[in-house]
């Protein structure tokens, strides 16, 4: 009979030695492309911000804080914060409801289950210029689907150019968002609604809970952590968004549909002020994680 | 078993390992080596001095690509390898910076463009070279001007353009309309179509800039030559009545009269044409790039006419006339006289035809239009430019700071939408104009 050699507290063995290396050696490379590519430029962004640089010049010149002073002046950033803030009220709460809509109703054991789950979630596979486009012909004002149904039902007088009507454009876009993300929140739900407890929900039925009750108080707390890590990813996309904004309206007309993200373009790229677009991407990425933080802290606190 | 897993795992390591070796040893070779590639005529190219030109005419531009195929059959010591870029603007300044940036390009002359590179000094001054070549002697003026940076030449301005009204003839003779002379005549006109059910003007503005170019149609008209060009210069102030008015009567009057289609922020540049080409709408005030287009039957059967937007108040027109792009020469470029051959090739005898004919477009040379196979209206469009070159107008965002004009493309589309008065448009013009000296991007273009 061999004994194994004591290992002592805090010495790995030769063989959690081995392992750990190899698991070194796997999360290496991640962690190089992480810092190449995530920390590195954060860190320059921050540098950037400090100055006024035209994204050219040999000089990059050092104004401190002199941007962010700016920043608080500028009426524009504050506008597109408030679009902002609608997306992400509005583009947040929407999806999701509409998602945790769905899945609950086919959970509850709608036929064509997988059928439902490959039509809600196509819209999550294109990308979001594709998605950009389709909506732009969709709501195209001389011969788009929307203005055309409208017309057809006798509605004319709604019929208008929703994406060139500063009253409609944000909304129109946002409908565009909702269509788009609704279906990834809805799979996600489908998946947390396996892990539901069904034995509880037959229990409040005994108890005489109706079908609303059954839902907010014994199905939706079983899925708060799907549903606080939805939120807290939409909350973050809600800040970042971008890409259908820029390419369905530019953030016009006007500047009605301008984002962080788009007047952060603006800034950088067509107005060659790289230092101030990188001090508005500053203010993205802090309102992201701040309220990112903000939110999963509370609902932990809620859970306890 | 397990032995096999581990011998598995380290098979796995090692071939990890190799691949990421192979990976960055591909990752070291150096991005300009020739090795293997062949030019146009599928000999080796490994021992010419390659050329890398980005420019923004399409990857399947027929007329461009005629060009790089004849210089690279004509210089045996050179090969331009043309990349087509949709996004230079984004990318541009930082490969240059980078070093991995091409050694000719096709930007945008303005001093929010080449200016700011030409500043920062990633540009090759061109001015030995214009000697050199003799290029003066060829190349117009407006063309050398215009790439023109604080006294020093950076590069070579093309696509000569004008601005103006065209008109559908086949509506017009069928309306017992003619080209109207005057501004009220050309009210009248719009009056006649809209009473017909025609839409008098296609705009589709969501673009932003198509409003850039009716502003410097309206602000030449009727703030004249010379002030358009001191306010361009910083110099007169953009709130004054003139340019009000030009902001008034086509951004506000002429959208409340009804004489362009409905929607105008919403539609596209794309989809005005489109009205126009299917005789819904009877005229179209944009460039002479559209002339292609214009004389496709593929696009519109019906002849398509030309007039400069009229007279407003007796005086005297001055319509847009300008350069789309240029082309310029990297800082970094390996072989600067094969960067110049190029550009002396681009705007030679060999090339003046491909340009006209292949692409209708206006290189920027002194040429007979007769000696060419091309449409009457590009005739007549390039015949006007070579006569009426001191009298025409400025293509405002051309010449402005980049800050400008996203003042002026998101202004007008808030005027358009009733979101500000002109007034209003006016004064944050001029804001944005104090913003840009203040940054000293501004362009003198007094004389």
């Amino acid at each position: 009979m061999t004994t194994a050699a004591p290992v002592r507290r805090g010495q790995l063995s030769p063989r959690a030695k081995r392992k750990a290396i190899a698991g070194w050696i796997f999360i290496t490379p991640a962690i190089l492309i992480y810092a190449f590519f995530f920390i590195q430029p954060f860190f320059y962004s921050i540098y950037y911000s400090l100055t006024d640089w035209n994204g050219a010049d040999p000089v990059k010149q050092f104004v401190g804080l002199g941007n962010y002073i700016k920043l608080a002046g500028d009426s524009l950033l504050w506008q597109a914060l408030g679009h902002n803030l609608i997306w992400v009220i509005i583009g947040t709460v929407s999806p999701i409801a509409i998602g945790l809509l769905l899945g609950v109703l086919i959970w509850t054991g709608a036929l064509g289950r997988v059928l439902f789950r490959t039509i809600y979630f196509l819209p999550v596979i294109l990308s979001e210029v594709v998605i950009a486009i389709i909506w732009n012909w969709i709501y195209h004002p001389l011969f788009g689907a929307v203005n055309q149904i409208l017309r057809g039902i006798g509605l004319d007088h709604l019929a208008r150019g929703w994406l060139g009507d500063p009253q409609t454009a944000l909304l129109a876009l946002l409908m565009t968002a909702i269509w788009a993300y609704y279906g990834f929140c809805f799979v996600i739900i489908m998946a947390g609604l396996q892990n539901v407890d069904i034995s509880l929900v037959e229990a409040a039925t005994i108890d005489g809970a109706n079908g609303w009750q059954r839902f907010i108080h014994v199905i939706v707390p079983q899925l708060s952590h799907v549903l606080t890590m939805i939120t807290a990813f939409t909350l973050i996309g809600g800040f970042n968004v971008f890409g259908i904004v820029f390419v369905m309206t530019q953030g016009g007309p006007g500047t009605a549909t301008q984002v962080i993200a788009t007047y952060t373009y603006r800034k950088a790229f067509q107005e060659s002020q790289v230092g101030y677009g990188a001090a508005l991407s500053m203010v993205m990425t802090v309102l992201s994680l701040v309220t990112s933080y903000i939110f999963i802290r509370l609902r932990e606190r809620q859970e306890q | 078993m397990a032995t096999s897993l581990r011998q598995t795992r380290r098979d796995f390591l090692r071939l990890s390992g190799g691949l990421s070796a192979s990976i960055l040893a591909a990752a070291c070779v150096t991005p300009g080596a020739t090795t293997g590639t062949e030019d146009s005529a599928g000999e080796p190219a490994a021992e010419k001095t390659q050329i890398l030109v980005w420019d923004q005419f399409g990857e399947d531009s027929v007329g461009v690509n005629e060009i790089v195929v004849k210089f690279n059959e004509s210089h045996p010591e050179y090969h331009v390898t043309r990349e087509a870029q949709t996004n230079m603007r984004d990318i541009l300044k930082t490969s240059l910076d980078a070093g991995a940036g091409p050694d000719v390009m096709y930007y945008d002359t303005g001093p929010g463009f080449a200016g700011v590179l030409a500043r920062a000094g990633l540009l090759l001054p061109l001015d030995d070279a214009y000697e050199q070549y003799a290029w003066n002697e060829r190349i117009l003026p407006i063309a050398r001007e215009r790439a023109s940076f604080d006294g020093v030449t950076y590069g070579i301005g093309n696509e000569l353009e004008i601005v103006g009204t065209f008109y559908n003839e086949r509506i017009f003779e069928e309306q017992g309309l003619e080209a109207p002379v005057t501004h009220d005549d050309f009210l009248a006109v719009c009056e006649a179509l809209k009473g017909q059910d025609i839409i008098p003007m296609a705009w589709g503005n969501q673009n932003k800039w198509p409003a850039g170019h009716t502003f410097s149609v309206f602000s030449g008209n009727i703030a004249g030559k010379e002030n358009l060009a001191a306010a361009i210069s910083g110099e007169l102030a953009w709130n004054e009545p003139d340019f009000v008015e030009s902001i008034q009567i086509p951004f506000v009057d002429m959208v409340d009269a009804g004489y362009y289609n409905s929607d105008i922020n919403a539609v596209t540049y794309d989809d005005s044409n489109l009205l126009f080409y299917s005789g819904q709408a009877a005229m179209r005030l944009t460039g002479s790039w559209m002339i292609d287009g214009y004389t496709n039957p593929d696009n519109i059967t019906d002849p398509v006419g030309f007039f400069f937007y009229p007279s407003i108040r007796e005086k005297v027109i001055a319509p847009p006339a300008g350069l789309g792009s240029g082309y310029f020469v990297g800082r970094d470029v390996e072989s600067p006289e094969g960067a110049f051959a190029y550009l002396n090739f681009l705007f030679s005898d060999e090339t003046i035809g491909d340009w006209l004919e292949g692409m209708a477009m206006i290189p920027p040379v002194r040429l007979n239009a007769d000696d060419y196979s091309i449409s009457d209206l590009l005739r007549f469009t390039i015949i006007e430019i070579q006569q009426s070159a001191e009298s025409m107008g400025f293509n405002i965002d051309v010449l402005t700071p980049d800050n400008y004009n996203t003042m002026m493309f998101d202004g007008f589309q808030e005027v358009i939408g009733k979101v500000k008065t002109a007034q209003q448009q006016a004064d944050d013009l001029e804001a944005a104009m104090q913003e840009a000296i203040e940054r000293g991007t501004v362009m003198d273009i007094t004389p």
